[in-house]
């Protein structure tokens, strides 16, 4: 399994008890560290002794969106090859269009129901933390 | 004495009577321009009577209006022996313009030489009048046309915003009871269950009170809102005595000296007045009881201002906090609606809003309406 920390960023609390809920289901060891804001989210990917295996990013949020936490991760040379996955409760196309220009190697549409978070969840799983 | 000419014919006198007799009026000159007859039309028209133009040159009548090339292409026309019709903005005796439509026809003798010239004229100013205004008023209603055009557009778009962001907004809340519905189900622990259901109920709460805001929000933007002398002391009063949730200890307001009476309406300055205090008692410092100091300032206008020493707002973001759906915070009671609704009260109400704040010292917040005449 990929060493490091999940960084997931995301001001709504229930959604981020969620994740948590749908990487244990999903069998991921990885340890989960949510922030709540995208400041808090640069902070944290700031600090070089933080080893990140992944970033999950919700583009809605109060302040710095997701997609400007994604193109400061791309403008970073020592986070250029970090793993980004957005998620949105909104399937705008344009969102997902913007998601992928910037870089994000993924984009999730938050699902309803915590079983189909965890069920969306595996082949990035399978493809970034195995 | 200037006598009348004599027509070339006596058969010709009934000629003579019409044109005593007709609505037009009538100029008959000599070759070089000089009047020799008017009818009483004329007189009418101008307020010359026909001695006091017999013999003189029609420029008697001259405004200015016109450009001199209109003159060079009417004796050019008439001495060239064709008939010449077209407007002119003529001066009449006492001064005042009037435009006429004319024509003028040169008559020949026998030889085929022009002899005399006859214009008749009519009166069209008040016509040109009302072209006039109807070119304005068309002007005007495209105007007014392209105006409404335009706010349309910006209704729709609102709108479009409206549904995305609450269609958006209300899918949180369902999602979490949805997510802790699933979680209490497959839970066997009893302590676990049970938080999860308090999370369900919190969630509905939101969901509640986000379609309430939105109902409101979308009342605002269409309901009636006629305006009518409030009392805005009485009123703010009446709102802080009907809500526990604007009283010690959850928010203790003071109003400082007495609230002067303003133009506006009543169900809109409440909702203005309790979403205001709502945010104070909502965004107090940690450390502080949440506080609001409520005073009036006059002058062209009443400006009430809401001082709170709250958490405030980053400069920066002072600007865009009026927004519809713009949250500043993501508390799960904020639903991004209650600063919008309150700009759009406002400004129905004919005043203005707006917040003065430092980060940290709390914000300042103010609505400026009209006084209230005193009768």
């Amino acid at each position: 399994m990929r060493e490091g920390v999940i960084l997931y960023v995301d001001d709504d609390e229930n959604d981020a008890f969620f994740m948590s809920e749908a990487l244990r289901q999903g069998g991921v060891g990885n340890l989960l560290e949510v922030v709540n804001s995208g400041e808090d989210a640069v902070t944290r990917l700031s600090d070089p002794a933080l080893r990140v295996a992944l970033l999950i990013a919700d583009v809605n949020l109060v302040g710095m969106s997701g997609f400007e936490v994604l193109a400061w991760v791309r403008g970073q040379a020592r986070l250029r090859e970090l793993p980004v996955l957005l998620l949105s409760s909104s399937a705008f196309e344009k969102d997902q269009a913007r998601a992928k220009d910037l870089g994000a190697d993924g984009y999730i549409v938050k699902p309803n129901s915590v079983l189909e978070l965890a069920r969306v969840l595996r082949p990035v799983v399978a493809r970034w933390l195995a | 004495m200037w006598e009348m000419p004599t027509p070339p014919e006596d058969g010709l006198r009934v000629h003579a009577a019409a044109l005593e007799s007709v609505a037009n009026g009538v100029v008959i000159t000599n070759r070089d321009g000089l009047i020799e007859w008017v009818n009483p039309a004329f007189s009418r028209m101008t307020g010359y009577s026909l001695e006091e133009v017999v013999g003189r040159n029609p420029r008697i009548l001259k405004s200015d209006v016109q450009d001199r090339d209109l003159y060079r292409d009417l004796w050019t026309t008439v001495l060239s022996g064709a008939v010449w019709r077209g407007d002119m903005v003529n001066r009449r005796k006492d001064g005042t313009l009037y435009c006429e439509e004319m024509t003028i026809t040169p008559v020949r003798d026998e030889r085929g030489e022009i002899v005399r010239f006859v214009a008749v004229k009519q009166d069209v100013t008040e016509r040109k009048r009302l072209e006039d205004e109807l070119r304005r008023l068309n002007a005007t209603l495209e105007e007014q046309v392209s105006q409404r055009t335009a706010e349309l557009h910006k209704t729709v778009g609102e709108l479009e915003h409206f549904s995305y962001t609450i269609t958006h907004d209300l899918r949180a809340p369902l999602r979490a009871m949805r997510g802790y519905a699933e979680l209490a189900l497959s839970s066997r622990e009893e302590a676990k269950r049970e938080e999860y259901l308090e999370k369900i109920a919190t969630a509905s709460g939101l969901m509640d009170r986000l379609i309430r805001d939105a109902l409101d929000y979308s009342k605002a933007l269409r309901g009636e809102l006629p305006l009518e002398p409030v009392d805005a002391d009485a009123l703010l009063r009446e709102v802080l005595h009907s809500y526990e949730a604007f009283q010690p200890p959850r928010l203790s307001v003071e109003i400082e000296g007495r609230l002067p009476e303003v133009v506006g309406n009543a169900a809109g300055l409440t909702q203005c007045f309790s979403n205001l205090l709502d945010n104070a008692a909502k965004f107090a410092r940690p450390d502080g009881a949440p506080r609001v100091v409520v005073r009036a300032e006059a002058g062209d206008r009443i400006r009430l201002w809401f001082e709170d020493q709250g958490i405030g707002i980053p400069k920066d973001r002072q600007e865009r906090i009026f927004e519809l759906f713009h949250r500043l915070h993501s508390r799960a009671d904020s639903t991004g609606i209650g600063l919008a609704l309150v700009r759009k009260v406002v400004e129905r109400m004919g005043g203005k809003v707006g917040v003065d704040s430092e980060e940290g010292r709390g914000s300042r917040f103010w609505l400026e309406l009209p006084p209230a005449k005193r009768g």
